[in-house]
């Protein structure tokens, strides 16, 4: 997936949908931030591509708002989706045959990892997975009404995943004490594996 | 070519950059004047154990020593206790630092102080400014003396060969302490051109972004297994001028990949502590190594010798080199591991290589067990890593290219060789795997 083009699309939506949401203009808000999940998700390489998906998604949005749902309800289902997204983004790269997505992260910082580190990653990419979808099913809950509210679930979700992402970053030197470990590296190879022209 | 009496200890211009750090340059004169004042800090008389990792704190380290009329001991192997011993054998009176060494000797933690303007010294030529230490991948580690106008001459030589132009950025992967590291990120940047990169860096990542904070041209200075590690990283590096690899032969598939993958020539690097580089050789193109200039080889039955401008006597090396036109010569095994089995004579090295050039082989090797010579049932042996492979396809690849008589038995399938940090294998580790069952 390359993010360069993404970014040329979802970062200037993403000015727009802050404005409009604290001008509390939900329908703007719910068009935008479908939208830039459009530009995120989208199956395409090059910003016309990214752009047309973004469009796309955003007239979705607008017709679902037109119809039985109001902006708020598109609104408040947007972070369960996210996390739907992001589940599906890991986890389909466990299916047979596939590099998880950890394990292709950690080849382009530290290069081909040893059986034990590639076991690790897998398993770490299947973590996040589960936390995701857990994430989304608990922000699916307080849409229908139990638990906290969709705000407060979406809030605690992001909190949790840093917090979570922090606290991997502390365990695996326990486990790799050889091998260097840090957030920065990870997000750099992030950068580095999603920003190339044939990456997934 | 006789020695020059005394050599400068740089012949870049002051106003030059001679190294980066990060991406900050460092021009001639900054680097005399750091190095003086490291001079200032260093106490007299004795070696000096130079292990910083910064490339461009171990150059301060090492002019400053050289400033002060001092040898500076370079040691690739880097255990606590490697060290020791050495800095005990050959009296050493302090340790330069730039990580906590748990050394039994002071200490130093060189730093880059702005001094004030210092003069270029001249160092007389047969001076021994440093003493190098084989890997001990061969054996036990040797000490070899590097008198100053080896060094030299070898910088010249390399910036030559390599045609280093102005401005070049040489990234280095290899410990400055290695004897190729040495030469090739420190000398080469002062007597031959270029500016060196600090680093360290070893992984891909921060390999890729060494290049990136350098301005092109950019020369990359590596190893095979560092190559391979980079195009398995699948990750895209800056331009590259050229890469140059070392320290194990280096395959010639492998390279025409980073060839392709990076457009930038691949050379390869011919050398040994004991001499220095002596020999390089576009690997997807040439077969034959081209001595450097000023380089001379004798090769004969028993064994070959090389003659390097600076040193003292011929070096007799463990290779066995065999002249193939142009006054280029091949590499026909190292002397210590031709084999003979069922009357036929193999190189181990060269099985080596057939076997690392398979398929889905990622890396590997032949050994010979001790008693070959008097055991008609002894057999090869083989230490493999080849995830998704097993033994017998392993050995049905072999087959098709090796000699009845030299298919190993066993094969061993690891995870990973137990290599150093430059990629030397230790044979006696590996035997110990392959010989344990």
């Amino acid at each position: 997936m390359r993010l360069a083009p993404r970014l040329a699309v979802s970062l200037p939506l993403s000015g727009l949908f802050l404005l409009a949401q604290s001008a509390s203009q939900d329908l703007a808000a719910a068009t935008l931030a479908a939208a830039l999940g459009g530009a995120m998700l989208a199956p395409a390489r090059r910003v016309a591509g990214v752009m047309l998906t973004a469009l796309a998604a955003a007239s979705a949005t607008l017709l679902l708002m037109a119809g039985p749902f109001g902006a708020s309800a598109v609104l408040a289902a947007l972070p369960p989706l996210g996390n739907l997204a992001l589940a599906w983004h890991f986890g389909r790269t466990l299916a047979p045959g596939q590099e998880a997505l950890i394990t292709r992260y950690t080849r382009a910082d530290l290069g081909e990892p040893a059986p034990g580190l590639a076991a690790y990653t897998r398993r770490l990419t299947a973590f996040w997975t589960g936390v995701f979808t857990v994430f989304a099913l608990f922000g699916v809950a307080a849409l229908a009404g139990a638990g906290p509210s969709p705000g407060a679930v979406a809030v605690a979700s992001i909190a949790l995943s840093a917090a979570l992402f922090l606290a991997e970053h502390a365990l695996r030197p326990r486990l790799f004490p050889h091998l260097p470990t840090h957030p920065w590296r990870t997000l750099r190879a992030i950068w580095r594996v999603d920003g190339l022209a044939d990456a997934r | 070519m006789p020695a020059e009496p005394a050599l400068p200890l740089t012949a870049r211009a002051p106003e030059e950059i001679v190294f980066r750090r990060g991406a900050e340059p460092v021009t001639t004169a900054r680097f005399l004047a750091e190095a003086a004042a490291l001079a200032d800090r260093l106490p007299g008389g004795g070696p000096v154990l130079n292990v910083c990792t910064d490339r461009y704190l171990a150059l301060l380290g090492f002019a400053a020593a050289l400033m002060r009329g001092q040898v500076t001991l370079l040691s690739a192997d880097r255990t606590p206790q490697r060290l020791a011993e050495i800095a005990a054998r050959h009296g050493a009176l302090c340790a330069l630092s730039d990580t906590p060494a748990p050394l039994p000797l002071p200490v130093i933690a060189p730093t880059a102080d702005a001094g004030t303007l210092a003069p270029n010294p001249a160092i007389p030529a047969g001076r021994t400014a440093a003493i190098g230490f084989t890997s001990g991948s061969t054996g036990e580690p040797q000490a070899h003396a590097k008198p100053w106008g080896a060094l030299v001459a070898g910088a010249r030589a390399a910036a030559a060969r390599f045609a280093v132009a102005p401005g070049t950025n040489i990234v280095g992967t290899i410990p400055a302490q290695h004897m190729y590291g040495f030469e090739t990120t420190l000398m080469l940047p002062l007597h031959g051109g270029g500016a060196g990169h600090a680093g360290p860096v070893f992984y891909p990542s921060d390999i890729q972004a060494a290049l990136a904070a350098v301005p092109a041209p950019r020369l990359l200075v590596t190893t095979p297994l560092q190559l391979r590690a980079l195009l398995g990283a699948g990750i895209a590096l800056p331009p590259l001028a050229g890469v140059i690899s070392a320290t194990a032969p280096l395959d010639a598939r492998l390279a025409a990949e980073a060839e392709a993958a990076w457009g930038a020539p691949v050379r390869e690097i011919y050398g040994a502590t004991e001499a220095g580089s002596v020999a390089s050789r576009r690997t997807t193109r040439e077969e034959g190594w081209e001595p450097y200039p000023g380089v001379a080889f004798a090769i004969a039955e028993g064994g070959a010798s090389v003659t390097v401008p600076g040193l003292p006597a011929p070096v007799p090396l463990a290779d066995r080199l065999e002249w193939c036109g142009q006054g280029r010569f091949r590499l026909a095994g190292r002397l210590t591991d031709m084999v003979k089995l069922a009357g036929k004579r193999a190189s181990i090295a060269g099985l080596t290589r057939i076997l690392t050039g398979i398929e889905g082989v990622e890396d590997g090797l032949f050994l010979a067990p001790d008693d070959l010579e008097r055991n008609p049932r002894a057999r090869l042996a083989a230490a493999v890593v080849a995830p998704g492979m097993d033994a017998p396809a392993i050995l049905a690849a072999l087959r098709e290219r090796v000699e009845p008589a030299f298919l190993p038995r066993p094969i061993v399938l690891l995870d990973a060789l137990p290599r150093d940090a430059v990629g030397k294998v230790s044979r006696a580790a590996v035997a110990a795997l392959a010989w344990k069952r």
